[in-house]
C-alpha cells in the first residue's frame, strides 16, 4: 500500500477508514474525499487500496454495506460501522497513540 | 486456489455471484464518475479527467476479483445467520401451531412414540452386546479367544495361557478367568449354603482396575503357591450375608470346609467379567486349580480350554500389533506343542460383557427383532403422515393464503417439516424414558430358572449410544413423516386451492378423470402391508412357543422336583458318600408327601459330561452323554425300560459293571436297536486298559441335557459302581402338589444335617419353562409389535374412511334422496379403501414370503409356511379391518338426505 507521500502501515488505512465512518454512513468516494480534506492533502488513499480494505473489513465484520442514494441522487454503496468495528477503532486508536508517542520520543534529540 | 474457490462459488451460487460482481462494477463506476466530475470542476479537461480517474484504480480486474471473493464470503455468512434466525422463528411457530391442536399433537406424538419406543428398546437390547463389563476400567481392554471351526470363541488351555503371559510383556498385561463357575459350600454359624465363584489370576484385579467397596482386590502375591488362602466376595453377597458390615474384611470364610480370609469386597457395579455368570466369590487361580483341578490334568493339558484371557493393551500398543503377537504365539506353539486335530488361532476382540459367542448365536433373533421394530416405526410414520395429511386438508386454505401473500414454497415445506420434527422429538423423549424399562423387560427373560439356580438377567443400560440412536431415529422419523404432507401442500397452486374451498383431496371420487393413487392411498397400503408381515411373523413365533411347550421330556415333569445337595461342608469320607445318599433316599421315601426319591450325578435337563464310547459291534466311537444314576432312577422318573432290565440295587460296587443305554445310543450300537447283551467300552486313560460294561437294558429316550434338542445318545451307569462326588442331584417325586414340596424338602434336608449344602430346589415344570425363555421372549415381543401394528393400521383405515364419509355426506345424501339402497351406499364407501387394502394385502403377502427366510432361525417345530399361522393371521387382520370399517359405514348409512343438503 502506497501513497504519493510515503507508506501507510497496513493497519493504519483500516483505522483511518473506521474513523471516517464514525460520524455516519459514507460511500467509498466520500471516504477518500474526507481523508484528503481532514489531512490537508497529506494523506491520499488510492482506490486500489481502499476497496480491497473495505471488502476485507466487511469480511471481518467491522463494516456493513447498504445501497442508498448519494448527494447527487445516484445509487451508491454506503458503509456503516458495526459494533465490532467501533471496538476495533478504539483498540487501533489507542495502539496508534502509544506507537506515535514512542516514535516521537525515539526521535527526540 | 482463490480462483478455484470462486469458480466453485459461482457454480453453487450462480446468480448470487453475478449480482455481487454487478454491484462492484456499479460501485467503481460511481466512484470514477464522481472523481471525473470533481476534476472537471477543478478545471481539468474532461477527457484528461476521466483518464486520471480510471488510472487511479490501477488493476481494476484484480480489484473486482478480490472484492467478489470477499463479498461472497460475507454473503455466505449472512445467509447462515439469517437461516439460524429463521429456524428459531420456525420452531416458535411450530410449537405454537402444535399447541393450538393438543388432540392432534398428542395422538401423532403418541403414535410415533410407540414406534420409537419399540425401536429404542430393541436397540438398547442390541447395544448391550457391545458393552464392556461394568465396574472396571474398560480402556484398552480386550479378550483373547481360541478359535476353531466348531468353537469360534473358545477358552485357552492353561499351558497356552501361561505362554501367552510370558510372551505378552510390553504389549499387553494379561489377566485370566476360569472358564466356568465353581460351586462351593459355605458354612456359616446358622446355615450352610452353596455359593458360586470364579478363579482369577493375580493380575485380574490390578490389570482391570476393578472398583472395590471395601478392602483390596486379589494381588499377584495371593496367587503364588503357598500363599495364605485369600478370597474377594461380591457386593451382593456382602450385603445379603454380612449385612454390609465393614468389619467383614479380614474375617474368615469356610469354603468347602477350608478357611479363607476375606481380603476385600468388590464394588457394587462389578458383577463379574461375563454376563452369564455372577460369581459371589473370587479365588486366586492357584487356590482354584488346587481344589478344582486336583482330579484332572487340566493344568498341563494343552487340549482342554480352561481359562479366558482378558488383556489390557499397554499405552501406545495397537490392537493390530497385539493381534500379530497372538498369531506369532499360536504359530510358535503349533511348532513346539502341536495339538491333536487342529492348529491354533488366537484372536483379539474388544472386551464385551456378553460373550461374542452368545451374540452370534442370537444374531438371527436380533436381526429380526430390529427389522420388526423398524417395520413398526415405519408403520407409525405412515400412520402419522396420513394424520398430518388429513389435518392438512383443513389447513390447506391457511397454506394457500400464506403462499398467496408471498411465503416461499421452501418456507412452507420447512414449516411443515419443523412441525413433524417437533412431534418426533416429543416422541423421542418418551421413547428414551421408556427404553430403559422396556429393555429391562426383555432382559428379564434371561433370569430363567434352571437346575443350578436362576440365571441372571442381562444388564440393560441407556448409554450415550442409545441416546444418539434415539436422536437419529427421531430426526429420520420426523423427516419421513413430514416430507410427503409438506411437499404435497407446498406443491399446490394457491389459486386452485383457494377456489376449491378447501376440498383438495378428491381421491376415490368416481368419474372425474383417471384415478391416480394419492399419497394417502399409498400410505394406507404400506400400513396394511407392514401389518400383514408383522402378523405373519407373530403367528409363526406364537406357534413356535406353542409347539415347544408341548414337547414330551420323556420323563415325569409334572410331579418331580430337582435339587442338588452337597456334603462338602460335612465330614463325610469318600467311602461313606454312597451310603449317605442311599440313606437320604430311604429317609425321604418314608415321608407321606414323597412318592419316591432318587439320586444322580447330574440332574436331567442340566449339563452332563460327554465322552466317546466304543461298542464291540462297531469300530465307530460314539459321542455319548454320561449319566451316573442310582438304581431305581428310571422307575422314579417314569422312564420306560423297553428291553432288558432296569438298574437294580444288586448293581453295586462289587458286582460286574453294567450300563443301560437309551434308544438313541442303542441304535448307534446295533442295527436293530437291541443292544442288550453287548459290551460298551469306556476308554482307559494314561495307558490303562479300556473298561467294559455289559449293556443290560435299553430305556426310552428322554431329554437329558437340554429341552428342545433331539435326544442324544445317553449311557446310564450305576452310580454305586462309580466314584461319587461330594454332591449329587437329589430328585424327589412329590405325592401331591410339587410346588408345596419345595420348602418341605429344604426343611427335611436341614434336619438330616444342618451342614448340608443345598444349591436349589425347584419343580421340573419351572426348569422346562426356563428352557423356553427365548420362545417366550419372542412370542411376547413379536406379539406386542404385531398387535400395535394392527391397532395403528386399523386406526389408519378408520381415519381414511371416516374422512371420506364426512367429505361426501352431501353426495351420499343426494344418492339416498334419489332412492339409492343401503347396499349401494355401502359399496360407495368401501370403494374408497378397497384398492389400497388389496394392494397392501398383496404387498404384505410378498413381504411375508421374504420374511420366511429371515424368521427361520426363530422357529422350532413349525415350518415358515405354517397354515395355522397364516390363516389365523389373515383372520385377525380381516376382523380388525371389518371393525375399522364398521363405524364409518354405519355413519354413512345414517346420513339424512335433508339434513346433509341443508348443511351446505
Amino acid at each position: 500500500m502506497t501513497t504519493e507521500r510515503g507508506d501507510l502501515l497496513r493497519g493504519t488505512l483500516e483505522m483511518l477508514i473506521l474513523r471516517s465512518l464514525e460520524d455516519g454512513p459514507m460511500h467509498g468516494y466520500g471516504i477518500t474525499e474526507r481523508l484528503q480534506r481532514v489531512s490537508d492533502d497529506v494523506l491520499s488513499v488510492d482506490e486500489g487500496s481502499l476497496y480491497p480494505a473495505l471488502y476485507r473489513m466487511q469480511k471481518r465484520g467491522w463494516l456493513e454495506s447498504r445501497w442508498g442514494r448519494s448527494e447527487n441522487n445516484r445509487r451508491a454503496r454506503f458503509y456503516t460501522l458495526t459494533r465490532a468495528g467501533r471496538e476495533q477503532l478504539e483498540v487501533a486508536t489507542s495502539n496508534w497513540v502509544r506507537f506515535s508517542k514512542a516514535v516521537a520520543r525515539a526521535l527526540e534529540p | 486456489m482463490r480462483r478455484l474457490r470462486l469458480w466453485i462459488a459461482r457454480r453453487l451460487l450462480g446468480d448470487e455471484v453475478a449480482k455481487i460482481e454487478r454491484e462492484i462494477e456499479e460501485e467503481f463506476r460511481f466512484h470514477i464518475d464522481m472523481r471525473t466530475a470533481a476534476l472537471v470542476e477543478a478545471g481539468v479537461d474532461p477527457e484528461e479527467a476521466r483518464a486520471r480517474a480510471l488510472e487511479s484504480f490501477g488493476d481494476a480486474d484484480r480489484l473486482r476479483e478480490v472484492g467478489t471473493r470477499d463479498l461472497t464470503d460475507v454473503r455466505a455468512r449472512q445467509r447462515r445467520a439469517s437461516r439460524l434466525a429463521w429456524l428459531g422463528q420456525d420452531l416458535r411457530d411450530g410449537l405454537r401451531r402444535l399447541g393450538r391442536r393438543p388432540g392432534f399433537t398428542l395422538l401423532a406424538a403418541g403414535t410415533l412414540a410407540l414406534g420409537l419406543t419399540t425401536s429404542t428398546a430393541v436397540f438398547t437390547y442390541v447395544n448391550a452386546y457391545s458393552r464392556p463389563f461394568p465396574g472396571a476400567d474398560p480402556h484398552g481392554v480386550h479378550q483373547v479367544y481360541s478359535a476353531t471351526e466348531d468353537v469360534p470363541y473358545g477358552a485357552l488351555s492353561f499351558p497356552d495361557f501361561e505362554d501367552l503371559v510370558e510372551t505378552a510383556g510390553g504389549l499387553m498385561d494379561v489377566a485370566g478367568v476360569g472358564r466356568t463357575l465353581f460351586a462351593a459350600s459355605v458354612r456359616h454359624e446358622d446355615l450352610t449354603e452353596v455359593v458360586f465363584g470364579q478363579g482369577v489370576t493375580g493380575d485380574f484385579f490390578p490389570v482391570l482396575q476393578v472398583g472395590m467397596a471395601a478392602g483390596r482386590g486379589l494381588s499377584a502375591e495371593d496367587d503364588l503357591p503357598g500363599a495364605a488362602p485369600a478370597v474377594v466376595i461380591s457386593h451382593g453377597y456382602w450385603v445379603r450375608r454380612y449385612g454390609s458390615d465393614p468389619e467383614t474384611v479380614g474375617r474368615t470364610i469356610l469354603l468347602n470346609n477350608q478357611p479363607y480370609t476375606i481380603v476385600g469386597v468388590a464394588g457394587r457395579e462389578f458383577l463379574g467379567s461375563s454376563s452369564a455368570f455372577r460369581p459371589q466369590v473370587w479365588l486366586p487361580f492357584e487356590q482354584y486349580t488346587r481344589v478344582y483341578w486336583a482330579r484332572s490334568d487340566t493344568r498341563v493339558n494343552r487340549e482342554v480350554g480352561a481359562i479366558w484371557p482378558i488383556v489390557r493393551l499397554t499405552p501406545g500398543a495397537t490392537p493390530s500389533q497385539a493381534g500379530e503377537a497372538l498369531t506369532a504365539l499360536a504359530r510358535g506353539l503349533d511348532q513346539e506343542a502341536p495339538l491333536e486335530d487342529h492348529t491354533r488361532d488366537f484372536i483379539l476382540e474388544p472386551v464385551t460383557w456378553i460373550s461374542p459367542a452368545t451374540r452370534e448365536a442370537e444374531a438371527s433373533t436380533t436381526r429380526i427383532m430390529m427389522l420388526a421394530a423398524a417395520a413398526l416405526l415405519l408403520l407409525a410414520c405412515a400412520n402419522v403422515a396420513n394424520l398430518v395429511l388429513s389435518a392438512g386438508a383443513r389447513r390447506h386454505r391457511e397454506m394457500a393464503l400464506r403462499r398467496a401473500i408471498g411465503a416461499s414454497r421452501w418456507r412452507l415445506v420447512r414449516q411443515l417439516l419443523v412441525e413433524s420434527l417437533l412431534l418426533s422429538a416429543l416422541a423421542g423423549f418418551l421413547a428414551l424414558a421408556a427404553a430403559g424399562p422396556m429393555g429391562a423387560r426383555l432382559s428379564s427373560y434371561f433370569a430363567r430358572p434352571s437346575v443350578w439356580g436362576a440365571d441372571v438377567p442381562r444388564e440393560i443400560v441407556v448409554d450415550p449410544r442409545v441416546m444418539a440412536f434415539a436422536l437419529v431415529a427421531a430426526v429420520l422419523t420426523g423427516i419421513l413423516t413430514g416430507l410427503a404432507p409438506a411437499l404435497r401442500a407446498a406443491g399446490r397452486s394457491p389459486a386452485r386451492a383457494l377456489n376449491a374451498g378447501g376440498t383438495w383431496a378428491t381421491w376415490g371420487s368416481a368419474g372425474r378423470g383417471p384415478r391416480i393413487p394419492g399419497t394417502r392411498e399409498l400410505l394406507l397400503s404400506a400400513q396394511v402391508a407392514l401389518t400383514v408381515v408383522l402378523l405373519f411373523v407373530a403367528g409363526l413365533v406364537l406357534r413356535t412357543m406353542d409347539s415347544a411347550s408341548r414337547v414330551d421330556a420323556g420323563f415325569d415333569v409334572e410331579q418331580t422336583l430337582a435339587s442338588y445337595v452337597s456334603t462338602s461342608s460335612m465330614d463325610v469320607p469318600v467311602t461313606e458318600r454312597h451310603a449317605f445318599f442311599e440313606e437320604l433316599i430311604r429317609r425321604f421315601e418314608e415321608l407321606p408327601w414323597v412318592a419316591a426319591a432318587t439320586v444322580a450325578e447330574n440332574a436331567p435337563l442340566s449339563g452332563h459330561p460327554t465322552t466317546e464310547l466304543r461298542s464291540e459291534s462297531s469300530p465307530e466311537l460314539v459321542r455319548t452323554t454320561v449319566a451316573h444314576v442310582w438304581p431305581g432312577y428310571f422307575e422314579v422318573m417314569g422312564m420306560e425300560v423297553l428291553r432288558g432290565r432296569s438298574l437294580l440295587p444288586t448293581d453295586s460296587a462289587d458286582a460286574a459293571g453294567v450300563v443301560v443305554v437309551n434308544q438313541s445310543l442303542a441304535s448307534r450300537m446295533v442295527q436293530d436297536g437291541n443292544a442288550v447283551g453287548h459290551v460298551l467300552w469306556w476308554p482307559g486313560s494314561d495307558g490303562q486298559p479300556d473298561r467294559g460294561f455289559d449293556v443290560v437294558g435299553v430305556v426310552r429316550n428322554a431329554r437329558q441335557t437340554t429341552f428342545l434338542d433331539e435326544p442324544e445318545p445317553v449311557a446310564y451307569f450305576s452310580l454305586p459302581q462309580h466314584y461319587s462326588a461330594p454332591g449329587n442331584a437329589f430328585l424327589v417325586k412329590a405325592a401331591d402338589d410339587p410346588s408345596a414340596a419345595v420348602d418341605r424338602i429344604e426343611q427335611e434336608l436341614r434336619r438330616v444335617d444342618s451342614r448340608i449344602a443345598i444349591v436349589n430346589i425347584l419343580p421340573y415344570a419351572d426348569v422346562v419353562r426356563g428352557f423356553l425363555y427365548t420362545q417366550r421372549m419372542n412370542a411376547e415381543l413379536f406379539g406386542v409389535i404385531a398387535l400395535l401394528g394392527l391397532i395403528l393400521s386399523a386406526a389408519g383405515i378408520f381415519g381414511v374412511v371416516a374422512l371420506a364419509v364426512a367429505r361426501r355426506r352431501r353426495e351420499i345424501g343426494i344418492r339416498v334422496a334419489m332412492g339409492a339402497d343401503r347396499r349401494s351406499t355401502v359399496r360407495l364407501v368401501l370403494t374408497t379403501v378397497f384398492g389400497p387394502l388389496t394392494v397392501g394385502l398383496l404387498l404384505g403377502l410378498a413381504g411375508a414370503l421374504v420374511a420366511t427366510r429371515l424368521v427361520e432361525g426363530l422357529l422350532w417345530g413349525v415350518t415358515p409356511t405354517d397354515p395355522v399361522a397364516l390363516i389365523s393371521g389373515a383372520a385377525v387382520l380381516l376382523l380388525s379391518v371389518g371393525l375399522a370399517l364398521y363405524v364409518p359405514v354405519a355413519r354413512a348409512l345414517r346420513v339424512d338426505p335433508v339434513a346433509s343438503l341443508r348443511a351446505e
